[in-house]
C-alpha cells in the first residue's frame, strides 16, 4: 500500500484517510453504459432491468451526480426479464448502500478522504459482494446445472424470441435456421460436434482443478441464480475478473448478454444471427477469412465510392492494429476486424470509422479467444501468438466475431463523441486531465508546462484508444474489468485512471528536463510492459479516489 | 562549430509531415531518424514527433518533426500545429491515386494554417513498388512545379532518396530562416544565404525508379 499511502499523502491527505473498517469495494452505480446500442440494430426501449433501475436509485441516493442521465437502459426484452421481480429494485439498493459507504460522498474533500479504494487484491473486494448475493429477491435457487450461455449462438434458434426487439434493421424472423447467413462453417452444430463448447458453460467450482478464490466467487455469482444481480456482478468485477470468467462478465455487463440466464441463449443466437444477416446486408463475405487483400479490385463491387474509401482505410489499418501482437495479424483475426470495424462505421455514420476504434476492438477478441481457449493453452503458449487457424474452429470465430461486434458497439455508445467531427467527447476528456493533474499533482503539472508539453499531445492518444495502446493485453483486460464495472467507466472513471496513470510515474517524468525526452516517454509509452494484475488495481483505486474527489465538484476543477 | 550558449545545437528546425492516412509518413520518419524500417508501424494518433541532428553548411542543426496523423477526423489536433512549422514534408502514395489527389487539398490547408513563408517538399512515397503505381513521375513533377515545392519520390522500404528529401527540406528551411534573420538583422549577413526561390525552381536530384 505504499504507493497509495504516497498517492494520498500528494493529494494531502492524511496518512489515517483510510482506516480499514472502512474496506469496500466500490461498487459501481447504475452503470447506464453498454445499455444503449448506438448502431440502430437495437433500440432502447425504455424501460431497464430490475438491476439497473435496483442500482440506479442507489447511485442516486448516494451521489447526486452519478447515473442520472445515463443513456440507454437495457431494453426490457434484453434485459434480463425484470418485470416480475419489483422487489429487486429494493434489495438491490439496501444490499449495495451496506457495501458502499465510501461511494457516499464524491466530491468532498472530507468525506472522500475517508474513502478507502477497493482492495486490489484481486477479488477479496468481493466478500461483500457475495453476502449481499443472497439478498436479491430472484433466484437464489441454485441453477447451476442450467445451460445458460452454453454453446448459445450455435443452435441458432434465429430470432423467434418472443423478446425480438423493435429492431428496424432486423431481418424478418422468418428466415429458418437452414436459410440463415450464418458463416457457411458454422453450419449450426459444429462446435458440438467438434468437441467445442463455446461460450463455455458457467463454471463450477468443481470445473476447475486448481482451486481459485476469485474464480469461486464468480462461478458461484454467475450460476446460482437465474438472474445475475448486476451490482453484485459489477462489484465483484470491479477488481478483476479471471480469465475464465472474464468473456461472460464482459458480455453481462456491456448488456449484450442477458442477466437472465433462462433468455441468455435465445438474446445471443439472435444477435448473432443479425450480426451475420447485417454483414451480408452490407455486401461483405461473411465467408470467414475470406482474404480480401488491400487491393481496390477486390473490393465488393457493390460497393459506393464513399463505402470503398472507408473499406479502404479499414484495410490499411488492419496490419497496423497492435502490429507488435502476432495474434492480430493472422488473416482470420484481420478479416473478422474487417467486418466488424465496417459494419460498425456503416451503422454509425456520424462517426464512422476512426483510427483507434480498431484498437479497441482487439480487447474483446482477445478475451472472447482466451475464454475458448481456457485450459486449453500449453504453458509455453499465449494468445498473443494463437495459431487461430489451427487452434479455433470457424463456428467458435464467428461467434467470437459477432459478440466483439455487439461488446464493441456497445462500449461506443458510450463514447460516440469521441468519434464525431472535432471529437468534443474526446477534447472534453484531455482538458479535464489537465485539470485533475493540476489539482491532485501541481508539481508534475507545473513541469508539463514548463517544458512545454500539453496533454493534448499524448493523452489524446490515451483517450482516443482507451490506453489499449498502453498495455500489454493482458493488462488492457484487467483494467477494463474495472472500466466496465465503474459507472461511466469509459467515458468518465478514463480520465483518472488517465491523471493516476500520470500520477503514478511522477517522479519519473519530472525527471525528464528535456521536452523531447518527456515527450517521448509519454508518446512512446510509460514503462508498463511488466505491469501485474495488481499494479493495475493500484492505478483503478488511485483513479477511484481522484474521481471521488472531483466527480461533480466542477469548481475544484476550474 | 560551436554549439550556442551550453545548447547543443546552432539552429533548431521545426518540421512537419502532412500527408493522407496511410502513405508511409511515419514510416519516412523512422527511416530517416533511425533508419528503420517496419512494414506495419501502428497508426499514428493525433502527433507525434522525432529529433534529429544534422549538420548543415557548418551548422548544428536540431531537427525537431513532428509527425501527424493523416486521417480527416484528427484534422482539429493536427492543424494546430502547421503554425509553428518551418517546413512540411507534404507526402502521398505513388500506389494510391487518392492520396495524390489529396495533395492540392493539403496544399490549400498550409495556406490556410501555416506561416505564409514555410518551405515544402513534396514526396511520392512507396516508390519500391514499381508494379503497383498509380501516379507517374511526371505527374508528381509536375503537381510539384504547380506548388513551387522541391520533389522526390521516396521509398522508405528501401532507403530511397528519403536522406535527401529531408535534408533538402531542412537545408530550404534553414536558409529561408537565416534570411529572415539577416534580413532583421543585417549584422549577422555573413552567414551563407541561398536563394530561397531554389525551392521554386528546385524539381529533386535525386530520382528513383
Amino acid at each position: 500500500m505504499a504507493g497509495l499511502q504516497g498517492f494520498l499523502s500528494r493529494l494531502g491527505l492524511g496518512a489515517d484517510s483510510g482506516p480499514s473498517s472502512t474496506t469496500t469495494s466500490p461498487k459501481s452505480a447504475g452503470q447506464g453504459e453498454g445499455n444503449s446500442w448506438g448502431d440502430g440494430n437495437i433500440k432502447p426501449t425504455g424501460k431497464s432491468s430490475s438491476e439497473d433501475e435496483g442500482n440506479s436509485p442507489n447511485s442516486r441516493g448516494s451521489s447526486p451526480h452519478l447515473g442520472e442521465q445515463r443513456l440507454g437502459k437495457i431494453t426490457s426484452s434484453e434485459g434480463g426479464g425484470g418485470a416480475p421481480s419489483a422487489n429487486a429494485p429494493r434489495s438491490a439498493q439496501s444490499s449495495n448502500t451496506a457495501r458502499v459507504p465510501g461511494r457516499a460522498m464524491p466530491g468532498r474533500l472530507m468525506k472522500a478522504s475517508r474513502t478507502r479504494p477497493p482492495p486490489t487484491d484481486g477479488g477479496s473486494g468481493s466478500n461483500t459482494a457475495a453476502k449481499s448475493g443472497p439478498k436479491e429477491g430472484n433466484g437464489v435457487s441454485n441453477l447451476q446445472s442450467s445451460s445458460a450461455s452454453s454453446s448459445g449462438g450455435v443452435e441458432l434458434n434465429n430470432g423467434s424470441q418472443a423478446d425480438a426487439p423493435s429492431s428496424a434493421l432486423s431481418p424478418p424472423p422468418s428466415s429458418s435456421p437452414s436459410s440463415s447467413p450464418l458463416p457457411p462453417p458454422s453450419s449450426a452444430s459444429s462446435p458440438k460436434s467438434s468437441g467445442s463448447s463455446f461460450p463455455p458453460k458457467p463454471s463450477s467450482p468443481s470445473a476447475s482443478p486448481v482451486t481459485n478464490p476469485a474464480s469461486e466467487k464468480f462461478s458461484k455469482l454467475l450460476s446460482t441464480t437465474s438472474t445475475i444481480s448486476l451490482p453484485s456482478l459489477r462489484s465483484l468485477s470491479w477488481s478483476g475478473v479471471p480469465n475464465s470468467h472474464r468473456g461472460e462478465v464482459w458480455r453481462i455487463l456491456l448488456g449484450y448478454s442477458p442477466a437472465n440466464r433462462g433468455r441468455r441463449d435465445a438474446v445471443l443466437d439472435r444477435k448473432r444471427g443479425e450480426y451475420w444477416k447485417s454483414i451480408e446486408q452490407v455486401g461483405l463475405s461473411p465467408v470467414p477469412s475470406s482474404g480480401e487483400s488491400g487491393s481496390p479490385e477486390t473490393l465488393p463491387a457493390t460497393l459506393t465510392k464513399s463505402e470503398t474509401r472507408l473499406l479502404r482505410q479499414i484495410l490499411v489499418d488492419l496490419p497496423r492494429t497492435s502490429p507488435t501482437v502476432p495474434l492480430y495479424q493472422s488473416p482470420e483475426i484481420q478479416t473478422m476486424l474487417k467486418r466488424i470495424l465496417y459494419l460498425w462505421a456503416v451503422r454509425n455514420p456520424g462517426a464512422s470509422y476512426v483510427q483507434g476504434i480498431n484498437d479497441l476492438a482487439t480487447p474483446f477478441v482477445w478475451v472472447f479467444l482466451e475464454e475458448y481457449m481456457h485450459g486449453k493453452l500449453k504453458d509455453n503458449e499465449s494468445i498473443s501468438s494463437l495459431d487461430v487457424s489451427s487452434c479455433v474452429p470457424p463456428p467458435v470465430l464467428s461467434i467470437i466475431e459477432s459478440d466483439t461486434y455487439w461488446c464493441l458497439t456497445s462500449l461506443l455508445s458510450t463514447i460516440q463523441d469521441h468519434y464525431t467531427p472535432n471529437q468534443p467527447g474526446l477534447q472534453r476528456q484531455v482538458h479535464t486531465l489537465g485539470s485533475v493533474v493540476k489539482r491532485t499533482d501541481a508539481r508534475l503539472h507545473t513541469h508539463l508546462q514548463d517544458l512545454g508539453v500539453e496533454y493534448i499531445q499524448f493523452a489524446f492518444k490515451w483517450c482516443n484508444c482507451l490506453l489499449v495502446r498502453e498495455f500489454q493485453p493482458r493488462t488492457v483486460a484487467r483494467l477494463w474489468d474495472t472500466y466496465l464495472s465503474e459507472e461511466g467507466g469509459f467515458s468518465n472513471f478514463h480520465v483518472y485512471a488517465c491523471a493516476a496513470l500520470l500520477t503514478r510515474f511522477s517522479a519519473e517524468l519530472r525527471a525528464k528536463v528535456d521536452f523531447g525526452d518527456l515527450f517521448t516517454t509519454l508518446q512512446q509509452g510509460l514503462p508498463t510492459e511488466e505491469w501485474s494484475d495488481d499494479d493495475v488495481s493500484m492505478l483503478c483505486s488511485q483513479a477511484f479516489v481522484l474521481k471521488s474527489l472531483f466527480e461533480g465538484s466542477e469548481k475544484h476543477l476550474e | 562549430m560551436a554549439a550556442k550558449e551550453g545548447k547543443d545545437y546552432d539552429m533548431h528546425i521545426k518540421l512537419l509531415m502532412l500527408g493522407d492516412t496511410g502513405v508511409g509518413k511515419t514510416c519516412l520518419l523512422l527511416r530517416y531518424a533511425y533508419d528503420s524500417f517496419s512494414p506495419t508501424f501502428i497508426t499514428t494518433i493525433g502527433i507525434d514527433f522525432k529529433i534529429k541532428h544534422v549538420e548543415l553548411d557548418g551548422l548544428h542543426v536540431k531537427l525537431q518533426i513532428w509527425d501527424t496523423a493523416g486521417q480527416e477526423r484528427f484534422r482539429t489536433i493536427t492543424v494546430s500545429y502547421f503554425k509553428g512549422a518551418h517546413g512540411v514534408a507534404l507526402v502521398y502514395d505513388v500506389t494510391d491515386r487518392d492520396t495524390f489527389e489529396a495533395i492540392r487539398h493539403w496544399v490549400k490547408q498550409i495556406q490556410e494554417h501555416a506561416e505564409s513563408n514555410v518551405s515544402i517538399v513534396l514526396i511520392g512515397n512507396k516508390c519500391d513498388k514499381e508494379q503497383l503505381r498509380m501516379v507517374s513521375r511526371a505527374e508528381g513533377e509536375e503537381l510539384a512545379r504547380e506548388i513551387n515545392a522541391p520533389f522526390f519520390e521516396t521509398s522508405a522500404k528501401t532507403n530511397i532518396n528519403v536522406e535527401d528529401a529531408f535534408n533538402k527540406m531542412a537545408v530550404m528551411t534553414k536558409n529561408s530562416m537565416m534570411l529572415q534573420e539577416s534580413t532583421s538583422r543585417p549584422s549577422d549577413g555573413s552567414l551563407m544565404v541561398d536563394d530561397p526561390n531554389v525551392r521554386l525552381t528546385g524539381s529533386g536530384k535525386g530520382g528513383c525508379c
